[in-house]
């Protein structure tokens, strides 16, 4: 690893991404949809998982996103500065059935401002948009949502039948006007997205990926090379100069590398 | 809200966090909770301002808490970017090899942080800094050791990172003081001995017991070489606040709750018969937790259960780890702009960091080595900035006109210093001015900008009454401040307590935390 010029590998850009937002408003579903449609559709669930990473593909250049989901530590407030460190990208997602999930999604957008990278892409997302649209009305599913539609959505609201066939807008709590409205003043890019469907999910990510000043983590990283100092990490990679702990010949279980 | 668990670890200190992710790991549902906003307890890394925070509430010491602190002195004025700063309330160093380093890759929280190699080792004597032989290789180098002075090192040396065990060296010799044994059984000079001593053996005082000291020197020479040529590792943000995180988040997406910042209002014992023997009360927390079992650092459990836990403190047979009774540690945390000057080794000229080696370096003053200072406890010195991202880098701060640029380096430097004591009742100013002053005069070009002086008292060890404990009540003996061995004692006493907790448990299930068995989560591509 050691003198690997950043990136170089795959000339792919590893992106730190976090999710954030209130319980049960599809976080883990958001990401699910998005890791598991790419590359592989019977992928395990994420529990036990430290992160996910998928690669993102524009004309120019390869993205690859480590994904962080925050493991259940939001409830309480208890996200270590650990889970913020080094995010180039965030995705606050809240439920539009639901509108105390958009002022939580705003208090995490204010602690993302405070705490993370002050470069930091934050995405909000207006999930769950299957609840609040007629099935057949839905803006050209994207190309994400080809394969399974099974029971993805597994923190689907309890009580809530996901199978609404008609077009329940009365369900929709949050007008998308007026989340619009307030991502525009912060700052942020917004999309309507559905787990479940798979609408809007796609273009999240490639929307974050067209938005990563790239250039910037590139000579971060090539600086970080020659004297141990950066500004920006990507996510638990190894950084230059850093000392890779399992890779070593002592360690019997990590020993066969052929 | 499902309240019910097989254990709740109370504290989220650095043995708590490792046995709480070995505990999730192993599949028992942990809810894992600590009365302060952040993560890490005594061993927490702070950012500046935090840290002035937590100094303006320990002003006044609590004499009610096991461990307790007192601020001496505090740095009116906080350096501008206080976000950028990670400094540990509890400074140490990771050794390369050793039961702490194979928790975190067994647990598969390496991936969390980054790691680089110590830079130089040092002791301080006659007025300057030396720097200390970590490998016979470098004692080669060293072209101030007299030729015959060599051979006798080298011949310790070998001792040393062999089976010693049952030499003829030792027989008889196991609690003779380590200095006398080196310069008896192996014609050491005083300088030598003081070197061995103070920095491979990392001892505190003059006259530890031969046996101890030769245990660390072989888990400190045979840790040379793994991942370069310095035995020890650094880690990033502030080392072992940072790793903590790792641990606790580890723990998480293996189903562990975790609650922070809420008051235990109070830890209830139930009758034996209660299927749940515990239940813990949190402010602000409406349901009540439950578990069957606690696990608990000795802070965080009322007064009156204190004397009916179960002490959980890793065998102290285990050579090396033989804890020496400290009564309190004197600390400092200052900053400097400006980059301290590492020591080189002596007879070489400067040599260039190598590859993953970081701009963090030790030093040890011994007993009686500065004047004004202690005649009777070392002092250790360690620095760390921004090549460990612990301090703003240089680049962050240019546009700062007071800064000037002294350095090719960075301009910003976290000092800790540490000094443990057998006694109380001192000022830590009292004790430590005269070191940082000595140190700043052997760095003209640095200024200082902020410094902390604070005391951390350590409780009186307990005696274990075997008679009325409380069963499945666990508590961690306090982890002994100590720059080169805290991290693995933490590990050590966090092994024996997720073993106590499974077998208190009763679990079904098949049990391996990481210890037993380390199976990463593998999910790249």
């Amino acid at each position: 690893m050691a003198d690997a010029a950043a990136g170089s590998l795959d000339k792919s850009v590893q992106v730190k991404l976090v999710l954030l937002g209130e319980a049960a408003v599809g976080k883990s579903s958001v990401v699910l949809r998005f890791v598991s449609n790419e590359f592989q559709p019977n992928k395990e669930p994420t529990i036990g998982a430290a992160f996910l990473t998928q690669k993102c593909r524009l004309e120019d250049r390869v993205l690859r996103y480590e994904i962080w989901d925050t493991a259940g530590q939001e409830r309480f407030h208890s996200l270590a500065p650990m889970y913020y460190r080094n995010a180039q990208a965030a995705v606050v997602v809240y439920d539009v059935t639901k509108a105390s999930s958009l002022e939580k999604a705003k208090s995490w957008v204010k602690e993302l401002q405070r705490q993370a990278n002050p470069n930091i892409v934050i995405a909000l997302a207006g999930n769950k948009v299957d609840l609040v649209q007629p099935s057949d009305s839905l803006p050209s599913p994207s190309p994400a949502s080809e394969s399974e539609d099974e029971a993805d959505d597994a923190t689907a609201t309890p009580g809530e039948a996901p199978s609404t066939g008609g077009g329940e807008e009365s369900l929709r709590q949050v007008p998308r006007e007026e989340a619009q409205a307030y991502a525009t003043e912060a700052g942020l890019l917004f999309f309507e997205t559905s787990a479940k469907t798979g609408e809007g999910i796609v273009e999240i990510f490639t929307e974050i990926a067209k938005k990563i000043p790239i250039e910037h983590i590139l000579a971060s990283n090539r600086s970080a090379g020659r004297n141990g100092a950066a500004g920006n990490r990507a996510g638990a990679s190894r950084q230059e100069g850093a000392v890779d702990l399992e890779e070593n010949p002592a360690k019997a279980k990590d020993a066969c590398n052929c | 809200m499902d309240n019910v668990f097989d254990v709740i670890v109370l504290g989220t200190g650095l043995p708590e966090s490792i046995a709480a992710a070995a505990l999730a790991k192993a599949g028992l549902k942990v809810a894992h909770v600590d009365p302060n906003p952040y993560y890490g307890a005594d061993e927490a890394t702070l950012t500046l301002d935090e840290l002035v925070q937590w100094a303006e509430t320990h002003s006044t010491s609590s004499t009610e808490e096991p461990i307790h602190y007192r601020v001496d002195y505090l740095s009116p004025d906080c350096p501008s970017h206080p976000k950028q700063y990670s400094i540990s309330l509890s400074p140490s160093v990771i050794p390369s090899i050793g039961p702490f380093i194979s928790s975190v890759i067994s647990s598969g929280v390496a991936r969390y942080g980054s790691y680089k190699l110590l830079g130089p080792i040092a002791i301080y004597r006659n007025d300057k800094f030396q720097s200390v032989p970590q490998s016979k290789e470098s004692i080669f180098q060293d072209r101030s050791i007299p030729l015959v002075e060599k051979r006798r090192l080298m011949r310790f040396l070998v001792f040393a990172s062999g089976e010693f065990e049952d030499s003829p060296e030792l027989q008889g010799q196991e609690n003779t003081s380590f200095d006398r044994f080196l310069r008896e059984s192996f014609s050491l000079s005083e300088e030598i001995s003081q070197v061995i001593m103070f920095s491979l053996a990392s001892c505190n005082f003059s006259g530890e017991s031969t046996l101890t000291a030769l245990h660390r020197v072989r888990s400190c020479l045979r840790s040379a070489g793994r991942y370069g040529s310095s035995p020890f590792l650094v880690g990033y943000y502030g080392g072992s606040g940072e790793i903590i995180q790792g641990f606790c988040r580890a723990a998480a997406v293996n189903g562990g709750v975790y609650i922070l910042g809420r008051k235990i209002l109070n830890v209830v014992v139930n009758g034996a018969q209660e299927p749940e023997r515990f239940a813990v009360e949190l402010e602000d927390v409406p349901d009540t937790l439950r578990s069957s079992c606690i696990l608990s650092s000795m802070t965080c459990i009322p007064r009156s259960l204190r004397s009916q836990a179960n002490l959980t403190a890793s065998d102290s047979n285990v050579p090396g780890t033989i804890r020496c009774q400290l009564s309190a540690v004197a600390r400092c945390v200052a900053i400097v702009q400006g980059t301290l000057t590492p020591p080189h080794l002596h007879g070489t000229d400067d040599m260039p960091l190598v590859e993953g080696q970081s701009d963090s370096f030790l030093a040890v003053f011994p007993p009686g080595s500065l004047d004004g200072g202690s005649t009777t406890s070392s002092v250790t010195l360690l620095t760390a900035g921004a090549g460990t991202m612990s301090a703003p880098s240089g680049t962050s701060m240019a546009s700062i006109p007071q800064i000037r640029s002294v350095s090719n380096r960075h301009e910003i430097d976290i000092i800790y210093l540490s000094m443990p004591l057998h006694e109380r009742g001192m000022s830590s100013k009292d004790l430590l001015q005269p070191y940082l002053a000595g140190i700043l005069d052997s760095n003209p070009m640095c200024q200082l900008v902020f410094q902390l002086f604070y005391m951390q008292h350590l409780p009186v060890v307990q005696n274990q009454s075997c008679g009325d404990t409380i069963p499945n009540f666990f508590v961690f003996s306090h982890l002994q401040p100590d720059v080169f061995q805290s991290v693995d004692q933490a590990s050590l006493d966090a092994e024996k307590a997720f073993w106590s907790t499974i077998q208190g448990v009763g679990s079904q299930t098949n049990c391996k935390g990481f210890w037993a068995e380390g199976d990463n989560v593998e999910q790249d591509l």
